[in-house]
């Protein structure tokens, strides 16, 4: 053991030195010229756009180059030890080969996080100079839901179901409860798809939103000032409008309306029950669980997101690097480089490939690879960290510790790999 | 053969195969070796006689095909052996981007030497091999031999008890080479154990002890470089300031002034060329 950490500090020194002198961050000076310049040329749009379109600029630039530079440093670090045979002086040496392969897999993931670090505070300049840095929002959704008939019969949402919808004649809804309320005033914002039919086709629906109280009392909820959509209808309290703004858009800050929630709505353990009440009969309303309802909460400054979505970007590294180090085991250069594209290409089109799969409702055995390609391959898109930022949503602690769960477990599973491929081979 | 052997090896084979397996070049063909503590060892041979592959085998780089080899009485692979080997490789495979500094302090890092050992070391090698004054200069903007020469002095940063140098003065100039002989001497000297290969054969003959000759993968002569070089058929009379009388009297036999017989000695290069000459087959008569 002693040996393996010795060995794997200094090769990853050594690695970190050859990405400096290599002049591996040539990449990183021209991705934060291209953010540049590209966050110049941004003057024919809004405010609004402009943040949005460098926040998105930065964090995914910054992710893309460094995933290509965690490609790049695994692979050419070890084809030079084994072409160039420095190997056989390396394994000449106390130094066990699975050090080896750590050292360079650590020397790797220190080389993109240097660069992740550099990429994100040139970029947080280039976004404060361009636009306002935004406060981002976490939203927590609620934690149970129930279907309401508009005899007031409640039909609890059972868990594994994804979608709630209402329609029919006026007055049902959904009533949904939130565990834990965030102290003081708050916001809860919601979202839903409005349905009509194709002779009658609406985009809006009016609905009645109420906190309800213990007892079953309920009270009319206004809308926060700034909401983007849903302008209470005429002087009724509590009713807004919900309109339909596409299935994929989900921005905390335009596609939700806002409520405004005070502390005297809020249960003595905290938690807070709201009713939606249909209001219209001419359309349905179809709610998503995971998100069609949401406790807005502020959650750090932008920088402080930025750097969290740093970390799991640098988490996301870690299989690519830890697999190209497989492939520069196995093969050679153009192999190892090849190999690292592939994965970061097929990883990231994994959500479009699920999309388009669904959509075209593909054969069983088309269905059943793409279900096994999404098991060996990493999600590299998982977190949706530039689109979350983006939105103004923010990137939390939790989403760093899955994205270093998830991603470990495929470097771990990796490295053994290339452990395996370089204890096997001969150094000759 | 001794149980002190530094190094040993016992019908040691090794073949080649292709991707799939299939068997594809013999590069040694049984070997029995054993080199002794605190002697200075030659391996001689053509190119691709096996003494490349004979030192990868000792190094653990490679898997043998059949027999055993012995480090310390251990196998080759054991890193407590390692620890204790000293390995220069033909050619000089240094990171081109270090400098020699940073070179030596990372072969002293795999040794896990602490900061103190390791900055002694560094600056006694580097003035032994006579590079203070690049000591800053990246790799590669180093001529051969003083890369050669870095080389050298990693191979010698642990302070080894078996010091493996192939072919040690390739790219050194004379005096490179005459100073490359006399650390080997050195080295002797300080009970160290030098296992040397060599093509430059009046260097062989110079510094080692014992010598082994492989060709084509086989063991074709071994001993100690007196008993090898010396032509047991033959004698050498020795005569101080003999007449043309007394001269003529020994050739008809040995006389008073006889101070001592000796067998000839021939030079390693003959001798070499003579064991080589009768393992290989004889070449297709001209048409």
């Amino acid at each position: 053991m002693r040996w393996t950490v010795t060995g794997a500090l200094a090769v990853a020194q050594l690695t970190a030195r050859e990405a400096l002198r290599g002049r591996l961050w040539l990449p990183v000076v021209g991705a934060a010229l291209i953010m540049a310049v590209v966050a110049l040329r941004l003057d024919g749009v809004d405010a609004e756009a402009r943040r949005k379109l460098s926040v998105a600029l930065v964090v995914g630039s910054a992710g893309f180059i460094a995933h290509l530079l965690a490609v790049l440093v695994a692979a050419q670090g070890v084809r030079r030890d084994l072409e160039g045979r420095m190997a056989l002086l390396l394994f000449a040496k106390p130094l066990p080969r699975f050090g080896y392969l750590l050292g360079r897999w650590l020397g790797g993931m220190a080389a993109v996080g240097a660069a992740l670090a550099a990429l994100a505070g040139i970029g947080l300049g280039i976004i404060a100079w361009r636009s306002d840095l935004p406060v981002s929002r976490s939203a927590i959704p609620a934690d149970a839901w129930w279907r309401l008939t508009a005899a007031g019969a409640a039909e609890p949402i059972a868990a594994g179901q994804d979608l709630v919808q209402v329609s029919g004649a006026a007055g049902n809804g959904v009533r949904l409860r939130f565990g834990a309320m965030p102290d003081g005033d708050g916001e809860i914002l919601l979202r839903a798809a409005v349905l009509g039919t194709e002779a009658a086709p609406v985009t809006q629906c009016a609905v009645r939103i109420d906190a309800l109280d213990a007892s079953g009392g309920a009270r009319p909820l206004a809308l926060a000032a700034g909401s983007p959509y849903g302008q209470a209808s005429g002087d009724r309290p509590g009713v807004a409008v919900l309109r339909d703004h596409g299935e994929e858009r989900r921005e905390l800050d335009t596609d939700y309306v806002r409520v405004r929630v005070d502390a005297a709505a809020r249960a003595a353990d905290g938690s807070l029950t709201i009713r939606v009440t249909r209001l219209d009969s001419a359309a349905a309303l179809r709610f998503a669980v995971a998100d069609g309802a949401l406790i807005a909460v502020e959650s750090g400054g932008f920088a402080l997101n930025l750097a969290r979505a740093t970390l799991a970007m640098l988490a996301a590294a870690a299989p690519l690097v830890a697999w190209t180090l497989v492939c520069a085991c196995v093969s050679n250069l153009g192999v190892a480089l090849l190999g690292g594209l592939t994965l970061l290409f097929t990883g990231s089109a994994l959500p479009v490939l699920a999309e388009t799969l669904a959509h075209e409702e593909a054969a069983a055995p088309l269905r059943r690879i793409f279900s096994v390609l999404s098991w060996i391959v990493p999600d590299f898109d998982r977190h949706h960290l530039a689109a979350r930022l983006a939105a103004t949503r923010a990137v939390e602690w939790a989403a760093v510790g899955d994205a270093a769960l998830y991603y470990g477990a495929y470097a771990a599973l990796f490295l053994g790999l290339a452990w395996w491929a370089l204890a096997t081979r001969e150094v000759a | 053969m001794p149980d002190d052997a530094v190094l040993r090896t016992v019908a040691l084979t090794k073949v080649y195969a292709d991707f799939w397996g299939r068997p594809r070049v013999k590069a040694l063909d049984r070997l029995d070796l054993d080199v002794r503590p605190g002697e200075v060892f030659g391996l001689l041979g053509p190119n691709g006689s096996g003494k490349s592959t004979t030192i990868k085998l000792l190094l653990g780089l490679i898997r043998a095909s059949a027999g055993d080899a012995f480090v310390f009485g251990r196998d080759p692979g054991d890193r407590s052996v390692k620890r204790r080997i000293g390995y220069l490789p033909e050619e000089t495979y240094l990171h081109r981007f270090l400098d020699a500094e940073e070179t030596l302090r990372f072969y002293a890092r795999l040794f896990a030497l602490d900061r103190a050992t390791t900055a002694r070391r560094v600056g006694e090698l580097i003035e032994l091999v006579g590079l203070g004054h690049a000591r800053k200069r990246r790799l590669g903007e180093y001529s051969k031999g003083m890369a050669r020469r870095l080389g050298l002095a990693q191979a010698l940063i642990n302070d080894p008890d078996l010091v493996i140098l192939d072919e040690p003065t390739s790219g050194l100039d004379p005096i490179g080479s005459a100073e490359v002989k006399d650390l080997i001497v050195a080295l002797k000297r300080r009970g160290k154990t030098v296992l040397l290969c060599s093509h430059l054969l009046a260097d062989v003959e110079d510094v080692c002890d014992r010598l082994a000759i492989l060709h084509q993968g086989v063991l074709r002569s071994i001993g100690r470089v007196d008993e090898l070089l010396v032509a047991s058929d033959r004698h050498v009379v020795e005569l101080t300031s003999p007449t043309p009388e007394v001269l003529a009297a020994v050739r008809a036999a040995a006389g008073a002034s006889l101070v001592g017989t000796s067998h000839p000695r021939e030079r390693l290069e003959s001798h070499f060329r003579r064991i080589v000459a009768a393992a290989s087959p004889p070449s297709e008569p001209r048409p």
